[in-house]
């Protein structure tokens, strides 16, 4: 049996004492999109730090794995560096560091020095167009009074010209307006591949109207209670998630 | 941070296409150098051997002026240089500070600025000095009415290195503007003060202070606007930020206020902090290296202090704090 892109057996997840995820599983083959759906604090993001590597979560049980590899104790550029992406809820600002300076630095990190200058401006060019952001945005600092819409396009930027091998995408579709989500949305969709996966996690269904998962999973009280089809979200978007923890 | 200014390090400087006349301060010599282009010159007072009064007028199309105030001898060295801008004059002003001398070595630095009406100044100053020296500035700046004066300020190095400075807001619509930083490191002690005094109506001063520190070094910014009674409608801001590279480092700051009048608009506040831990993982989740991240964000607090120079002047000033940049 092959490795999984992701595999989370039994994962115990706490912060500061509190236990976020027990005996959480999921299992993400290459090529498939999952969604993952849950109320406020449920522990999504989380679940997406502590997959980054946030040391603030404490991974205290359990296996992590990326291809086949644990990623319990690598660093987050290691992570990043094996194809792992994280595209943020909130965005960091980081004053006086340009978005070009910033993305060229992370474009050499994590893929090496493969995209010589000339190709990578011809590249960035091309996703700015492709995103709809003017040229101007890549001499404004590190997400430094960019609107909730401008953060989502950059994490989208970022995730485009870094080709990760699994995107774990927290609440990309928060703070948007429907043309930008819908820009956003197929700038994602556009990526998809037999190699590539993607961890959408989303408290709407209208991600999901453009980005179609191959499963849905609602998680409730630190763990998975119930995977489905595409169907399950709209099930959701009928129901609330009142029914789902209750019947759970 | 990889600075190290050597002992005997002079720093080389060409020409630009911008720059108009060229005056040294060097400790080697008996006097001030000037060099000036043959079609524009400028009104020089010589006051003592290191003190020079310069004027320049509103017709004398006057773009840049680069000062060099230059030591490596273990010697004490003062110098003295004061400018002045007849009304409606605009000048720039591109001033390094360099001391290196591997030996005891003291000295004071006393500058003078008197703008009249309407008038512009942009001044920066870089600043490097050897663990040996220590240094002394004094900065007084005269604004009438309707004049401009842009200040950024950058130093680092030097066994103690103070920076004082008063700006006099003498006319209406007088503006200042100031960003100022100091790096520490190793045993280093920094210290900044800076002053507004608003004596008139509708004038406004904004000061963005900050201090880098790492190893034991130690930075201390004061800060006090005053507005005099008279001064109403006036806009004053002072903001002081402090970023700590290690756990031993110190940073003190104390903006202050004096306001005689009800009817202005003052501001001011004052925060310190390590490395953002977010800002951390954040950049180090996108592949850099903790060293490189930490790195990428002191070099974004440098530059934020940096803006009032062009390009050039910041990428050469942020590779010779960092070398080469990520």
């Amino acid at each position: 049996m092959t490795a999984a892109l992701l595999e989370l057996k039994n994962l115990q997840l706490k912060v500061a004492d509190r236990e976020l995820l027990n005996n959480f599983s999921l299992r993400i083959e290459a090529g498939e999109v999952h969604a993952l759906m849950g109320r406020n604090g449920s522990g999504k993001t989380s679940l997406a730090q502590a997959l980054m590597g946030n040391t603030k979560y404490q991974v205290t049980g359990g296996t992590m794995e990326l291809a086949g590899e644990s990623l319990l104790g690598l660093a987050p550029e290691e992570r990043a560096k094996k194809g792992l992406f994280l595209g943020f809820q909130y965005p960091t600002a980081i004053p006086g560091v340009k978005v070009s300076q910033f993305l060229r630095a992370a474009v050499r990190s994590v893929r090496g020095d493969s995209l010589p200058p000339k190709e990578f401006r011809a590249r960035v060019k091309k996703e700015l167009e492709a995103l709809k952001i003017p040229d101007s945005f890549m001499t404004r600092f590190l997400n430094e009074g960019f609107s909730g819409g401008e953060k989502k396009k950059l994490e989208t930027l970022q995730l485009r010209m870094l080709e990760p091998k699994l995107a774990v995408l927290d609440e990309t579709d928060s703070g948007l307006d429907i043309d930008a989500l819908r820009t956003i949305a197929e700038n994602i969709e556009a990526m998809r591949t037999p190699q590539r996966s993607f961890l959408l996690i989303t408290h709407y269904q209208r991600l999901l109207d453009y980005i179609r998962p191959d499963f849905v999973h609602i998680l409730a009280n630190g763990r998975i209670v119930k995977s489905g089809s595409f169907e399950l979200a709209k099930e959701l978007e009928l129901k609330g998630y009142e029914a789902f923890v209750e019947a759970a | 941070m990889n600075l190290k200014i050597e002992a005997g390090d002079l720093s080389s400087w060409e020409w630009s296409d911008r720059d108009d006349v060229c005056v040294t301060f060097d400790s080697a010599k008996p006097e001030v150098l000037i060099e000036s282009r043959a079609s524009r010159q400028l009104q020089v007072e010589t006051l003592s051997d290191h003190a020079i009064k310069l004027r320049v007028s509103s017709d004398n199309n006057m773009r840049r002026i680069r000062v060099h105030r230059f030591s490596n001898q273990a010697v004490s060295f003062s110098t003295r240089l004061i400018v002045e801008l007849a009304s409606g004059a605009e000048v720039e002003i591109d001033e390094e500070v360099r001391q290196t001398s591997d030996v005891g070595h003291r000295a004071v630095h006393e500058t003078g600025i008197i703008l009249g009406e309407n008038s512009k100044l942009r001044w920066v100053q870089s600043g490097f000095f050897s663990s040996a020296s220590e240094t002394m500035q004094k900065h007084r700046a005269q604004m009438e009415a309707g004049s401009e004066f842009t200040l950024g300020y950058f130093a680092m190095g030097g066994k103690r290195n103070e920076f004082a400075s008063r700006v006099d807001l003498l006319g209406r619509g007088a503006r200042a503007k100031v960003r100022a930083l100091q790096l520490g490191q190793g045993r280093e002690k920094h210290k900044q003060t800076w002053e507004a005094i608003h004596g008139v109506p509708g004038a406004s001063s904004e000061f963005q202070i900050g201090a880098l520190a790492e190893d034991v070094s130690f930075c201390e910014m004061n800060g006090l606007l005053r507005v005099d009674q008279g001064a109403e409608n006036s806009s004053a801001i002072m903001k002081m930020k402090g970023l700590f590279r290690s756990a031993r480092a110190q940073i003190e700051g104390r903006p202050q206020l004096e306001i005689l009048n009800d009817n202005v608009q003052v501001a001011h506040g004052c925060a310190m902090s390590p490395i953002d831990p977010e800002q951390l993982f954040y950049l180090r989740s996108r592949g850099l290296s903790a060293t490189e991240a930490e790195d990428l964000i002191a070099q974004g607090f440098v530059a934020d202090y940096l803006q009032d120079r062009d390009d050039e002047q910041k990428q050469r000033l942020l590779k010779t704090i960092f070398g080469e940049l990520l």
